[in-house]
């Protein structure tokens, strides 16, 4: 995996090449946009990571540039201007996901993770959430490789569970997980099949939260849930 | 219409006032003129008439009747001469007798189109002889039968009086032109002069460095201008007192960012001079603690400028459904609320509540209450609710936590002011920054304490107008009004 990292704030640049070294990934950084426009009309990159106030030429010209020459590598911009102008305007051209400085480097990482996964078009077909796996293709649930016992709507509640592990699901969106059963679900059904679920899962450690008035959260007992 | 309007709007002072002084002036100069030589000119023909008529007299003095009636002049040639002499004009007579007979004179001056009578034996009238113009006195002279026996007819051309016609004119003409004259140079003088201060006025401004917003004073000026140097020192003072609070605010926000700086650079000094990693990593934490406070402490710096008025970051309001942003946004903030083992929770309408507003800066403006409730609010084990009312629209969040003190309830929402005792770590600005969002929605920001009468709860309350728009629009179709405003506890 190659990235170039287009930054020309000296310090910064040097946190980037060696925390995304340290992961791993091959690095190349320059300073200039006009370096960098080189570089991309010559080499192969997996990913770029471009910062937009760049002296010569600017990141915006440098994506626009880019794009015109119907390149398909995923672009992360970085800014420090942050106003929805600008973000509209780095999207349009082309950028494919917008961070703002300062940014944590944990976000950074996680969202490069994310651009390359989109980009290599894998989806996984298992979802993990602490010693709970969802098998989303075969439509099974295991704990610790323990077959669960679910019924269909059961399942499809758990898997929009998992799938957004750590964060909150709507009610709402837990009920639309249920329209392929072309049923009229009410609020209640889905309280009675969370706590069927709750209870299947009962020594499994993760544990399915309601919080009031907005839905519900799964969370593997740690309470801690992997950003990936 | 308006184009012209503005025309006139803008054209200057001394146009205005010569556009509408000198058409009337002109008006009654012309007015004037006419009447006074109409007047003028008749009184000079009177005269002049009376000239003819003494004349025609004298020359009837002069007939006599034959007995069979018939009339007869016999006058000397050389008084004739006399009568007929003239500097100017000239002078014809003719006596008629029987009504057409000539029996002296010129024959071709012409009879008054009604014959005279003893009512009415004078008359005079404008005629032409031999082609040119010329007043005519008639005379008649009765025998005894009472017919006129004879027309003595007197006529002279008109030089003399066209003459004293024009004497006329140009004397009542030139003082009301020279009036008129005077008029408009006095307009331009009076226009010139009555300006001169405002000129002062204008130099007095323009010369001024950007920081001299004292007043620029009245003296000398027109009263009719003393409204607008009275607004333009007023807003003088206003923007003094703007530039005052911005500079009050500037020194402020370096003074804050001050301290985590120093954290940074004291820590980074300390990290350089340890030898083994384990000295290194927990300076290297400090380290970060500092940084994230700079950042959050900028980011809060440029979400209060942008939240501004005149930020010039201000987007057209459109419709927000305040109830799903709030339950968005409630749902973001629940897994840091989880880690710190507080419990998140909305009450609220599921349905839309409509507001008119700027999406990203409501949704900035309940990131800035949770993390204050956060932060400051809810202890751990404690809990947090947002809560939606209407009507009118009002989102609170209450907490369980310490509360906020009666006496520190209106300062909370001041820039850097921090409550007494409350945990470390803030600028006192996230409250500042709801505030100020709340205000550019034209909402009122207020902090009391949750009905149970524990904890805090800051509340945000939506103008009434923009309910009643947003409840228009989010009523179902089909629903009366009148029961909505009914159950105002929904």
């Amino acid at each position: 995996m190659r990235i170039l990292v287009v930054e020309d704030d000296s310090v910064l640049a040097d946190a980037l090449t060696h925390t995304l070294r340290g992961l791993g990934y091959a690095v190349d950084c320059l300073m200039t946009g006009s370096e960098a426009d080189r570089a991309l009309a010559d080499e192969q990159y997996d990913l770029v990571v471009l910062d937009i106030e760049l002296p010569v030429l600017d990141g915006f010209e440098v994506l626009r540039r880019l794009r015109r020459r119907k390149a398909k590598v995923p672009v992360l911009v970085l800014t420090a201007r942050d106003s929805v102008h600008d973000r509209i305007h780095g999207l349009d051209i082309g950028a494919d996901d917008y961070l703002t400085k300062p940014f944590e480097m944990g976000e950074l990482v996680a969202r490069i993770r994310a651009l390359m996964r989109r980009a290599q078009g894998v989806v996984d077909n298992e979802i993990t959430v602490g010693r709970l796996a969802v098998d989303v293709k075969g439509r099974r649930a295991f704990v610790d490789g323990t077959p669960l016992a679910l019924s269909a709507r059961e399942l499809a509640v758990l898997e929009v569970l998992a799938a957004r592990a750590g964060r909150v699901v709507s009610k709402d969106a837990v009920m639309r997980s249920l329209y392929e059963w072309d049923e009229d679900v009410g609020t209640n059904a889905i309280e009675i099949y969370v706590h069927r679920i709750r209870k299947k899962l009962q020594d499994s450690g993760v544990t399915i939260r309601t919080i009031r008035g907005l839905g519900y959260l799964m969370e593997p007992a740690s309470g801690t849930v992997d950003a990936a | 219409m308006r184009e012209r309007a503005s025309q006139l709007t803008g054209r200057s002072l001394r146009a205005h006032l010569l556009l509408w002084l000198v058409p009337p002036v002109v008006g009654v100069i012309i007015i004037s003129s006419v009447a006074s030589y109409t007047l003028a000119l008749k009184f000079a023909t009177a005269a002049y008439d009376t000239g003819l008529f003494d004349a025609a007299r004298s020359l009837a003095q002069q007939i006599r009747f034959t007995p069979s009636g018939a009339a007869e002049l016999n006058l000397p040639r050389a008084a004739t001469e006399i009568l007929v002499s003239d500097p100017y004009d000239h002078i014809y007579y003719r006596v008629v007798t029987d009504g057409h007979t000539t029996v002296a004179g010129r024959n071709d001056v012409p009879l008054p189109l009604e014959p005279l009578t003893h009512a009415e034996p004078v008359r005079f009238y404008d005629a032409h002889v031999a082609g040119e113009p010329v007043r005519v006195g008639a005379y008649a002279v009765f025998g005894n039968t009472g017919h006129a026996q004879a027309t003595v007819l007197f006529a002279e051309t008109l030089v003399k009086r066209d003459h004293l016609s024009r004497n006329l004119l140009v004397t009542m003409l030139l003082p009301l032109i020279s009036l008129a004259l005077v008029v408009v140079a006095g307009v331009g003088l009076a226009v010139r002069r009555a300006l001169a201060p405002l000129q002062r006025l204008a130099n007095d401004v323009s010369s001024r460095g950007w920081n001299n917003l004292s007043s620029v004073g009245s003296s000398g000026v027109p009263e009719e201008v003393r409204p607008l140097t009275d607004a333009f020192d007023g807003l003088m003072q206003r923007l003094a007192a703007a530039l005052t609070a911005q500079q009050r605010f500037i020194s402020e926000a370096a003074h804050q960012l001050r301290t985590p700086m120093a954290g940074l650079t004291s820590q980074t000094e300390r990290a350089l001079l340890a030898n083994d990693i384990e000295t290194i990593k927990p300076a290297l934490a400090q380290l970060l603690v500092s940084a994230r406070r700079v950042t959050r402490l900028v980011n809060q710096l440029l979400t209060l400028a942008r939240a501004e008025p005149g930020s010039g970051a201000e987007r057209e309001f459109v419709r927000v459904d305040l109830s799903a942003l709030v339950q968005q946004t409630c749902m973001e903030w629940v897994p840091e609320a989880l880690q710190k083992g507080v419990d998140l929770g909305y009450a609220g309408p599921q349905t839309p509540v409509s507001i008119d507003g700027d999406e990203l800066l409501l949704a900035e403006m309940l990131n800035n209450l949770l993390d204050n409730a956060l932060r400051y609010g809810a202890n751990r084990g404690g809990s947090i609710t947002v809560r939606l009312t209407e009507p009118p629209v009002e989102l609170s969040i209450e907490d369980d936590g310490p509360g906020i003190p009666e006496t520190e309830r209106a300062r909370v929402f001041e820039r850097f002011h921090r409550v007494p005792g409350s945990a470390p770590g803030g600028c006192g600005l996230g409250l500042a920054i709801v505030k100020e969002i709340a205000r550019a929605h034209h909402a009122q920001t207020y902090a009391d304490m949750p009905e149970g009468g524990r904890g805090a709860a800051i509340r945000v309350r939506f103008a009434q107008d923009t309910t009643k728009l947003s409840r228009a629009s989010a009523r179902p179709a089909g629903s009366p009004p009148a029961a909505e405003e009914m159950s105002p506890d929904k």
